[in-house]
């Protein structure tokens, strides 16, 4: 019998068929992710500029600047605190609203689409709405407000101080600023996170509940820590991860509210990166903030992962 | 330890009536079976008992107390489920204490951290872990407490399951087919430790099953359900002799009864495949003989039967002989005793009597006809 030449063998053959196959997807994957992050990353050591011919090597200094100068600090502080703000609050207000639309018997999809309604809505065109709402002297809250003056609310300081002086200006003061933006983003994405935790629910089996009751858990809140919680782990650890990444993200609301004031008390990481690599056109800087960014949440992810492989328990 | 009673219970999902009006008592420290084929309302029954399902109309009192209203974790009742239903995320230890910790510590004692300053709550705690113990080991399942449900096969998670119910002292014990998964030798062994606890604790016990051999061999009393109704409830030496349905004689006894169709002729007469028989039926006409398969014998004259063998099964204690008899609808089961292994091959012709008084007579409705008082003179 003649020698079968080692490259003719099937298996060879079928290796490197299946290499071809895969060429065409590897080669965009790398195109398309793993180019942008490397150019990125390379331009983040240099001070280019769109336009310019050459370009300047200036090694660590945008890294430095991010950390020493104060406006890139600001930065950081906004970011990290919206980012604890909205994810803790969105994830429990979402769980709160699931439970509810499951304990309910009628009306459970009309709350169900009133809480996803903001989630479909575009955020740039809700922005829009809330200027209106939140506007000083003219917008819906503080002429709400205003109108508890003269009462018993008055009996709280801080509604007696906004009678007296003006009710705060939500978007423009630096001690506002931020927590409203975090108020919007919650009121944005709890109907997201409520629907991915419905749908956790659904996986529950019911006779677990039977159980519980059999086994004498009488309350809703034993009943909660023995089951829901425990089963609902691997879509909380989703959600908790979908709602980090978002709220890091978060750009529309900035940029149509306050461009990153009052005092960049709002100055987040990706209208940094717009403000500095597009707008100014310091290319440089903003693929620094952007490797900054990458780098956040990559820590997040690995993070969440490795306290998860311990903590949930997957089915 | 207590009496369960169900009044008139019907329970409707929607349109669909899946129970309608089942009456039972069940004494103290009985034990009941509650056979069926798959979709009779066992389950539901059982849940309705439990306080896990509200019936549609009737009541159930357990003792002298009506606990309609009252909820499941009230009726100290403990249950297995038929889908386990063990909590994924513990492990088998955890699993079988959680009835023990919901009901012997406090609110305050389970919390993780202010829980272990209470007083009396390690003894209370270390209790706990001893009898988890114990339970696993009557169960067989010691060396399996640190894994998770996930980890476990079928019979094992039937075992937690049934661990959870038992390290309790409830009135009752409600078993939703708890052995159906195991394998024969465990399924045995785990028959006479329910019956033997059953014993020990001189608690009620009610087991839903599909296998009639299974509450044939546990039972104190067994009740026959079908299509959300109670056929029958009785020991099973009742129900095996004396069948008030022809449904109920066709469920219990493996191999199957034989049911002959007859005709009751003007005079009383029972006539099977057009030939007078020495059976008289009562004031109600005979369409059916019920014949268990061991209250046949060979015979050399006046048979009631003859056919061709058709097949010889061989189970070394018993042979079973699966006859054609002409004109009969379908075959008729005889079973021999072992010494008549050999003697017998397929193609044979056997003749058959059989005592009348092991003969049971149903009407065309399928309810016992009792036979004329001749019948039994003759014989
Ligand atoms: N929640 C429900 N809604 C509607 N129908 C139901 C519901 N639960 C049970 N049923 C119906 O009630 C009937 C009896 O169900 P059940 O579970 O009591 O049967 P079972 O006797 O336990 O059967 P098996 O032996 O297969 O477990 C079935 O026809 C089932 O489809
Ligand atoms: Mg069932």
């Amino acid at each position: 019998m003649p020698d079968t030449p080692r490259l003719n063998r099937p298996e060879h053959r079928q290796a490197r068929a299946g290499s071809a196959l895969i060429a065409p997807a590897v080669l965009l994957l790398l195109v398309i992710l793993i180019l942008p992050v490397a150019v990125a990353a390379i331009l983040s050591f240099s001070d280019y500029t769109l336009g310019r011919s050459g370009i300047g090597w200036v090694g660590l200094k945008n890294y430095a600047d991010i950390f020493t100068r104060s406006s890139y600090r600001k930065m950081i502080t906004a970011t990290v605190l919206y980012v604890l703000v909205t994810v803790p609050v969105s994830v429990a207000l979402g769980l709160g609203a699931a439970l509810l639309i499951r304990s309910v018997r009628i009306g459970a999809s009309f709350y169900r689409t009133v809480y996803f309604l903001p989630v479909m809505a575009s955020l740039l065109a809700m922005a829009i709405v809330w200027e209106f709402a939140l506007h000083p002297s003219l917008g819906l809250v503080n002429r709400t407000l205003a109108q508890g003056c003269g009462t018993w609310l008055e009996g709280w300081p801080w509604f007696a101080r906004g009678c007296a002086e003006g009710f705060p200006l939500w978007l423009s003061d630096r001690d506002y600023a931020l927590w409203t933006l975090a108020f919007i983003g919650i009121w944005q994405s709890f109907g997201f996170n409520m629907v991915l935790y419905l749908a956790g629910l659904t996986s529950v089996p019911r006779d677990l509940y039977a159980a519980a009751e059999m086994d004498g858990v009488r309350s809703g809140w034993a009943r909660f820590r023995l089951i829901t919680w425990p089963m609902l782990g691997p879509t909380t650890v989703f959600v908790v991860t979908i709602s980090t990444i978002r709220s890091f993200q978060v750009f529309d609301t900035v940029e149509a509210l306050t461009h990153g004031g009052p005092a960049k008390s709002t100055y987040v990481m990706i209208y940094a990166i717009y403000e500095k690599g597009i707008a100014q056109n310091l290319v440089g800087m903003g693929a620094a903030i952007t490797v900054l960014f990458l780098g956040f949440v990559m820590l997040i992810s690995v993070a969440q992962r490795r306290f998860v492989e311990r903590k949930v328990h997957y089915a | 330890m207590a009496t369960l009673e169900l009044k008139d219970i019907t329970k409707s999902f929607g349109d669909t009536d899946i129970l309608r009006g089942v009456s039972l008592e069940i004494a103290d420290g009985e034990f009941l079976s509650l056979v069926g084929p798959s979709g009779c309302g066992k389950s539901t029954l059982l849940r309705i008992l439990a306080g896990l399902e509200s019936q549609s109309a009737g009541s159930v009192h357990i003792g002298e107390a009506c606990v309609d209203g009252r909820r499941a974790a009230d009726r100290d009742l403990a249950m297995v489920f038929q889908s386990y239903a063990l909590y994924p995320h513990l492990t088998v230890a955890e699993n079988i204490a959680v009835p023990l910790t919901m009901r012997r510590l406090r609110r305050a004692d389970r919390l993780p951290l202010m829980g272990a300053l209470m007083p009396g709550v390690r003894r209370r705690r270390a209790d706990i872990v001893r009898t988890v113990r114990e339970a696993a080991e009557i169960l067989d399942i010691a060396a399996l407490l640190d894994r998770k449900p996930g980890q476990l096969s079928g019979g094992q998670r039937q075992r937690v399951a049934l661990g959870r119910a038992l390290v309790r002292d409830p009135a009752a014990f409600l078993l939703d087919e708890p052995l159906s998964n195991l394998d024969a030798k465990m399924r045995v062994h785990m028959r006479a430790e329910i019956a033997q606890l059953n014993r020990r604790l001189g608690a009620t016990f009610v087991y839903v099953t599909h296998d009639q051999a299974e509450a044939m061999t546990m039972s104190d009393r067994i009740a026959v359900m079908m299509d959300g109704e109670l056929l029958q409830v009785g020991t099973p030496d009742e129900l095996y002799d004396d069948p008030a349905d022809i449904r109920v004689a066709r469920f219990i006894g493996s191999p199957a009864i034989n049911l002959l169709p007859v005709e009751t002729d003007g005079a009383g007469v029972i006539r099977l495949t057009g030939r007078a028989t020495v059976l008289r039926a009562g004031p109600v006409p005979v369409a059916y003989l019920g014949i268990r398969p061991e209250a046949l014998e060979p015979c050399d004259r006046d048979p009631l039967l003859s056919g061709r063998a058709r097949l010889v099964e061989n189970l070394g204690s018993d042979l079973f002989v699966q006859l054609d008899v002409p004109e009969m609808p379908e075959t008729v089961t005889v079973r021999l005793p072992s010494d008549a292994r050999g003697k017998i091959a397929a193609g044979d012709l056997m003749h058959l009597r059989v005592r009348p008084d092991r003969v049971r007579g149903f009407d065309s409705m399928g309810l016992a006809a009792p036979f004329g008082a001749e019948a039994l003179a003759d014989a």
